[in-house]
């Protein structure tokens, strides 16, 4: 009898099952398998985010005096191989109470459901990443996760099995992502082979922005060395940013006409200093002209060229520590110059509309915003369109 | 036919009429504001005028030739209840707001439903493109369709097990991500194909 209902039923039918169910219906008859085979796309909605980033570390491991301190705050909060589900939308965190406490909770034990006062966000926890999947993939067509973190994937050998060999090998691709993080955390966990393969899964469609976090390790880079620029000549992508590399690191060729970069030196809690920069692959993006990863030398001589009006720049996003904004000249200069554009802004005869001017003190940054591994504040400026 | 849940909304003496027929031939009626929560009458009535209380008082009833006395009964009855509903947001379902109240009449009203009615009334609301009834039913279906095994779920809705005991075997053992996964690759190769054939023939 039911199979006699149009397909178009049927689906309405199937995309309110939970992926267990969804298996057995499967299993009835041949057109039930060959519904669900045909309009996978109706029955599970393009997550809009996914990130994996790094969560507590565990002892032994090297950390940054700042760092280390958001570490301890956390570690009293979540526990060890817990994977967590964000929720940041108040309203269909209503829909998510309803839907998934009634159904899950009951029923599994090991999932836990909370938000935290006055956040909007709501998590999830489970202990076994096989599962955590199931309901992920079980939530994720209500359209309500904006972002999916995997925790403390350093110490859990385990996990980065399930990971590697059940998620992303068997989701990734099935899974339309827009935005993929990575941070350094996932790259200590595997080889670069394996990051190959998982890029190689990762459906090109609808990825839009790639993020790769990476630590001062050589290691890292030979990740991107080996796969990650791939992802670039391979796919096309409109977004691309490195994070957290040092130039040393990186022995990519630019071309001459390549769309780079942002960065800006900085020093971290124990004097060691680090190169921060993005390398976003957008065409027009701040144009540099030097072979082996960005110097200085070469960033202060195309902003004093754009400074002078000798170049343009369309998008661009730096950042800069506040003790060298105040020290140094070149800096000040620049700052000025931001803070100018920024408060004429609107009224400005020139086109400087789009300026947006960020002065991000140390509360602000701190205080109550924990996630975040950034090593002090900055000014930040992002994306900002200069013609 | 039960009247169905307590507190059930019924047509007002003031209310202006819509007339349809069952493809029994039986005629029932109810309040233009009921009759507009279905795509396929508000069709109807552009195509035949009744844009206005004069011409809908007039009209002949409407032959609703695929839907039955019961189910027509039932549509009624979940249309005069869902008169003053805001639209229904189709694409995402689950936004949908409902008051305490009327979420319990619509369960009561479900319950009422044998797997027969409601394949029944699910087929009816699809004629009349009536979609928060037709959500509603995919709703109570899902809902018994889950944590149900293969043999139950059969038994309930009645399907034949057409595969063959090797299909079966396969389709059981094979992992239903590489299912979908190759199916994908198989439409995405075809796609190609069809592509390039153009510019290879010119």
């Amino acid at each position: 009898m039911l199979n006699d209902l149009p397909n178009e039923i049927l689906v309405k039918i199937f995309a309110r099952l939970e992926w267990d169910s969804l298996k057995e219906i499967r299993l009835c008859c041949k057109k039930f398998t060959n519904v669900v085979k045909t309009n996978w796309k109706h029955l599970r909605e393009p997550l809009e985010e996914l990130e994996i980033v790094e969560r507590p570390r565990v002892e032994g491991k090297q950390v940054h005096e700042q760092s280390a301190q958001f570490y301890i705050c956390e570690t009293g909060k979540y526990s060890r191989n817990r994977h967590e589900i964000f929720v940041e939308n108040r309203e269909k965190i209503q829909i998510f109470n309803l839907k998934v406490e009634e159904r899950l909770n009951q029923k599994e034990s090991f999932v836990k459901i909370g938000s935290e006062n006055g956040n909007q966000k709501t998590f999830i926890y489970a202990e076994d990443a096989k599962k955590f999947m199931e309901i992920y993939l079980f939530l994720h067509r209500f359209d309500i996760i904006r972002k999916i973190r995997f925790e403390q994937l350093t110490i859990d050998e385990k996990m980065i099995e399930a990971l590697i060999g059940g998620f992303m090998k068997e989701n990734l691709k099935r899974i339309q992502v827009k935005k993929l993080t990575l941070d350094s955390c996932f790259l200590d966990g595997i080889v670069p082979e394996e990051f190959h393969q998982m890029i190689e899964t990762i459906s090109p469609k609808g990825l839009e922005m790639f993020q790769l976090y990476g630590n001062c390790l050589q290691r890292c880079a030979e990740f991107v060395n080996q796969s990650f620029f791939r992802l670039k000549s391979i796919r096309n992508l409109d977004h691309l940013s490195l994070n957290k590399f040092t130039r040393s690191n990186i022995s990519y060729k630019w071309g001459n006409e390549t769309d780079l970069f942002l960065g800006c030196h900085h020093v971290n809690g124990e004097g060691n200093e680090l190169w921060d920069f993005n390398l976003p692959a957008h065409t027009d993006l701040l144009r540099f002209y030097n072979m082996n990863g960005v110097d200085e030398e070469t960033f202060r001589r195309e902003i004093t060229r754009w400074i002078n009006g000798e170049r343009k720049i369309k998008f661009w996003r730096f950042r800069c520590p506040d003790q060298r904004i105040l020290e140094d000249s070149f800096w000040k200069e620049l700052v000025r110059k931001f803070k100018k554009l920024d408060s004429n802004g609107e009224n400005s005869e020139e086109p400087y509309e789009y300026v947006k001017l960020e002065n991000l003190n140390h509360e602000k940054l701190w205080g109550n915003n924990r996630n975040t591994r950034d090593f002090g504040p900055r000014f930040v400026f992002q994306d900002i369109p200069f013609y | 036919m039960a009247d169905g849940p307590s507190g059930a909304k019924k047509c007002r003496d003031d209310d202006v009429l819509f007339r349809v027929k069952s493809k029994e031939d039986r005629e029932y009626t109810l309040s233009k504001k009921a009759a507009q929560l279905s795509g396929t009458i508000h069709h109807y009535s552009e195509n035949y005028g009744l844009d206005n209380d004069e011409a809908i008082m007039k009209m002949e009833p409407m032959s609703l030739l695929e839907v039955s006395s019961e189910s027509l009964h039932h549509i009624i009855r979940w249309c005069e209840q869902h008169r003053n509903c805001p639209i229904w947001e189709e694409e995402k379902w689950w936004q949908n707001e409902r008051d305490a109240e009327l979420t319990k009449w619509e369960d009561e009203f479900m319950a009422e439903m044998t797997s027969e009615t409601l394949y029944n009334l699910f087929l009816a609301a699809n004629f009349l493109d009536i979609k928060c009834l037709l959500d509603k039913c995919a709703q109570s279906v899902a809902d018994m369709i889950k944590g149900k095994s293969v043999d139950e779920i059969r038994e309930i809705w009645m399907l034949e097990n057409d595969f063959t005991p090797e299909e079966e075997e396969k389709i059981k053992n094979e992992n239903p991500w590489e299912a979908i996964l190759r199916y994908q690759e198989q439409l995405e190769k075809e796609k190609e194909e069809q592509a390039s054939q153009p510019a290879a023939s010119s």
